[in-house]
């Protein structure tokens, strides 16, 4: 079965840029816009990685992690923070919180996907 | 610039961050203007700006990017991939507009943080106007930057009241 992976950024830029770049690879991509649709499409969808951004309006990526983490059936689940903000205060706020890694914006693109290929088997589609 | 040698230096700051963010961004290279009054095609055109507030107990402020369109455009083509119609949706480009000025405001805090001014970002908001300049509000202190990314002008200012001790 496919990894299924939950995108959550308000900025749809970096959701399109996540979709672009996971389309070569045999997964599944969902997406929420902010941290309380976050939670009701991880609820659903069980996916096996959360690429959760760090500030978002309505429920910020830190408010939703704690969420995450108090409920039983998807504490569970591996987080890779985007942060915009590289300041240690923030990084050490997003390491006390147990998120498997982090990355901070912008990227290089193989960079977040080697961190994501360490959590979730990443393998290129066959050509059609 | 700075009124007290305590202060950080707010020119260096906007400098680093736009490098580090446009320089990781693409493969484009990023170089100072020759000329502070030389005009590239683009200035003239449409502008987008976004501005992201920093708040912080030692200081607040804002940081404004000013983008010409045409390099929002190039950028969402970049980033997502999309073309033609889709990538040059208003509301992507001013998506887009507003994620990299929070990156640029994300790089600008964590200097801040590390020069003693630690400060949270707010949500950005962006506006467009056509080749006006960013205004200083009356008593900031602030520091700008400008760098031409392929002809683009890309300006970068960050205004900001330090609190009363």
């Amino acid at each position: 079965m496919m990894p299924k992976i939950l995108s959550i950024d308000d900025s749809r830029t970096i959701r399109l840029l996540l979709a672009r770049l996971f389309r070569p690879f045999a997964c599944e991509l969902v997406e929420a816009a902010n941290g309380e649709e976050g939670l009701a499409v991880a609820e659903r969808e069980k996916p096996d990685l959360i690429i959760l951004d760090y500030n978002m309006p309505v429920m910020d990526g830190i408010t939703m992690l704690r969420k995450l983490r108090e409920d039983a059936g998807l504490k569970g689940t591996p987080v890779l923070m985007l942060t915009a903000d590289s300041g240690l205060q923030s990084l050490a706020t997003v390491a006390r919180l147990g998120v498997r890694d982090y990355v901070i914006k912008p990227f290089q693109e193989q960079e977040l996907l080697a961190k994501a290929g360490r959590i979730i088997p990443l393998i290129l589609r066959a050509e059609p | 610039m700075t009124l007290a040698s305590s202060k950080p230096d707010l020119r260096r700051i906007c400098e680093n961050a736009f490098v580090e963010v446009f320089g990781t961004l693409s493969s484009l290279s990023a170089t100072a203007p020759k000329s502070a009054s030389k005009s590239s095609a683009s200035e003239t055109l449409d502008q987008i700006t976004s501005s992201v507030p920093l708040t912080g107990q030692r200081l607040s402020g804002v940081v404004y990017v000013q983008f010409p369109q045409a390099f929002v455009t190039q950028a969402v083509r970049l980033l997502t991939g999309l073309d033609g119609e889709a990538g040059n949706a208003n509301a992507l480009q001013e998506d887009a507009a507003g994620e990299l000025a929070n990156m640029v405001a994300g790089r600008v805090a964590a200097q801040l943080a590390t020069d003693g001014y630690p400060c949270k970002l707010g949500t950005p908001s962006v506006s467009r106007s056509r080749g006006s300049p960013i205004e200083i509000q009356p008593g900031v202190h602030h520091g700008r930057t400008d760098l031409i990314f392929e002809g683009h002008r890309l300006s970068l200012e960050l205004q900001c009241h330090y609190a009363v001790p």
